[in-house]
């Protein structure tokens, strides 16, 4: 990624500074991201961040401070726009709808108070609906929706207003995967499309790997980072790869610090190549297809009806180039989902997920390999994989 | 028994029936506001002014109608208040009457509905502010709608209360048939004087509300429960 396109002097920001003194605890923080960009909030619980979602909202009376967006002023010592004068989304981290309305009015709530007329509200409800998988609940009524359709109605009901800055706090809480890979891909799509700002709080890594340009990192109520993505993921003196060099082990070892894990990958066209003795399966990512070389497959067994194959951890390597000609079984274009430290200082083996459309494959590799190649969360790289089996 | 209902006793009621809806009218309008401000108050002086809400609960009526009824007086400082609006007297009014009943049923509207406003939480307006919402919109389309159970139950509450109030009314309002004699007082009357039959009719009255009133409660804390 070109690091300079994103410093160009005439790109929009949002700048903040906010200080606020609760209790036990105190948030004193100054920041500056870009416009019409994904920012990632992230730092450990009880760091702030939500706060500071909230003092941009201009939820919390009490902070005092500056906002401002594009050149709009939302609070200063002088001035203080009320929450609901600002033309701001809020995804809280609890979806907080309105029991005593259906699923549909709570949707039109915000159209209602924008004076939006009854037909329109009622086809960009539909709309918005629709995108969300939502469209057989809205007569239902919140309270006998499950967590994660509560989510998306909470989800709905502030971007059917089209804000000019959408704060999400935690918004991924109660969803399934494939709810979360949908729901992410449709925020990037609706942040370009729309050049809205979203500002993104979240502490989960690959959530960071998948939507964020900027990363501001919290810690005990001040910002202790504030980087771009590219360098977030490629400078080695960011806080992520420190967290590494120092290999601290997990208090409990993670389930996938584990050279024999497999990965399972579902397959189809499952075939015998009778000239050259070798069994083939075709796997599908995104809108490639890959041929992939079946080991222990003599053909003189029936093929087996399972169109799974699996792969070692320990089988795939990692290429920053992918060779061309090869006799792996496959090469694999993914980006880094995560990292995971070995469970034991003593040891140096990383897991990695590596991700490939909607499927994840474990990798292992060794700690020297992850410092001289550079890996980094969300890079993108190539699998190569030594021997998969059918199972 | 001998059960009667005459033209006055029927007077007497329905004196009870008007003054109970002026009363839960004017604390609807009166008691909301405070709830509200209960409910979401971080003032100090919050538990000063919940301690005064809930004394007429622990009072003995006859305490604050006599306290009421000085201050109602010509010289009492609710009386100097009136004058100057041009009302000359409230002791022994319908008028006096409301005053007193509005501040012995306080707790009764003020206790349902600021639970339920503190239940409902800030949570949900903070959501209708980013949603656009004024905090008076707010207020009316989501702190109100979702407080309705318990708006409903201090009505009841009030108007039932209101209705059975007997020794605040007495010592008000007097017995002064068609203006301060409600049903309560018209029973006592009754009694004095040895008529049981006509005793017994607004009693049978006053008994069959009450019973529909604890009904009525008992649904709306039933629709609470299962929301």
């Amino acid at each position: 990624m070109n690091a300079t396109t994103q410093k160009a002097p005439a790109a929009p920001k949002i700048t903040g500074r906010f200080q606020l003194q609760r209790h036990q605890f105190c948030l004193d923080v100054d920041f500056e991201c870009p416009a019409e960009r994904i920012t990632a909030i992230t730092g450990p619980s009880g760091a702030g961040k939500s706060t500071i979602l909230r003092c941009m909202a201009g939820l919390e009376r009490s902070a005092v401070g500056h906002f401002e967006s594009e050149g709009t002023v939302w609070q200063s010592t002088t001035h203080f726009v009320a929450p609901h004068r600002r033309p701001f989304g809020f995804v809280f981290q609890r979806p907080t709808l309105f029991d005593h309305m259906s699923v549909a009015q709570n949707i039109g709530y915000g159209l209602l108070r924008q004076g939006t007329p009854s037909g329109q509200r009622e086809r960009v409800i539909n709309k918005i609906a629709q995108d969300l998988q939502i469209s057989d609940l809205l007569d239902r009524r919140p309270d006998n929706l499950s967590g994660g359709q509560q989510q998306r109605v909470a989800l709905a009901r502030a971007l059917v207003l089209e804000p000019r800055i959408l704060l999400m706090d935690e918004p991924m809480t109660g969803l399934d995967d494939d709810l979360k890979d949908d729901f992410l891909d449709q925020l990037t799509n609706l942040q370009q499309r729309l050049k809205v700002t979203i500002i993104y709080v979240t502490h989960t890594r690959s959530e960071i790997a998948r939507v964020a340009q900027h990363i501001l990192r919290v810690k005990e109520g001040r910002i202790a980072e504030s980087l771009s993505f590219a360098d977030y993921s490629a400078n080695e003196g960011s806080a992520e790869f420190r967290s590494l060099s120092h290999l601290k082990p997990p208090i409990a070892p993670p389930p996938c610090a584990d050279a024999n894990l497999e990965t399972r990958l579902p397959v189809r066209n499952l075939r015998y190549d009778e000239k050259h003795k070798i069994c083939i399966a075709e796997y599908e990512s995104g809108d490639e297809t890959f041929e992939i070389y079946l080991s222990s497959c003599n053909g003189k067994q029936p093929l087996p009806s399972a169109q799974n194959i699996a792969i070692r951890a320990a089988d795939i390597s990692i290429a920053l180039d992918a060779p061309k000609t090869t006799s792996l079984a496959l090469v694999l274009p993914v980006t880094i989902h995560s990292i995971t430290p070995p469970s034991l200082p003593s040891e140096n083996v990383i897991t990695l997920e590596l991700r490939s459309g909607k499927h994840i494959l474990f990798c292992s590799v060794q700690y020297y390999h992850l410092r001289m190649l550079g890996l980094t969360l969300g890079k993108s790289v190539f699998a190569l994989v030594k021997r998969a089996r059918y199972g | 028994m001998n059960v009667q209902l005459e033209s006055d006793d029927l007077q007497a009621l329905w004196l009870s029936v008007q003054l109970a809806a002026v009363v839960t009218a004017t604390l609807l309008a009166v008691g909301v506001p405070l709830s509200w401000w209960l409910a979401h108050s971080r003032s100090r002086v919050r538990p000063v002014i919940e301690t005064i809400v809930t004394l007429p609960l622990i009072l003995p009526p006859s305490v604050i109608g006599f306290y009421t009824l000085i201050a109602l007086s010509p010289n009492g400082a609710v009386g100097q208040l009136a004058k100057t609006f041009g009302i000359e007297q409230l002791a022994f009014t319908f008028g006096g009457l409301v005053l007193g009943s509005v501040l012995y049923s306080l707790p009764f509207m003020v206790a349902p509905v600021q639970s339920a406003f503190a239940v409902s939480g800030r949570r949900s307006l903070e959501a209708a502010a980013t949603l656009r919402a004024s905090p008076f919109i707010a207020f009316w389309t989501i702190a109100i709608p979702s407080a309705r159970n318990g708006l409903a139950t201090g009505a009841a509450m009030t108007f039932a209360h209101t209705m059975g109030e007997f020794g605040l009314v007495l010592m008000i309002g007097g017995s002064i048939p068609g203006v301060t004699r409600v049903a309560s007082v018209q029973i006592y009357d009754h009694v004095e004087s040895l008529n049981s039959a006509r005793a017994h009719g607004l009693a049978v009255v006053l008994l069959g509300f009450a019973v529909a009133t604890s009904i009525l409660l008992r649904v709306l804390a039933h629709r609470k429960a299962r929301e």
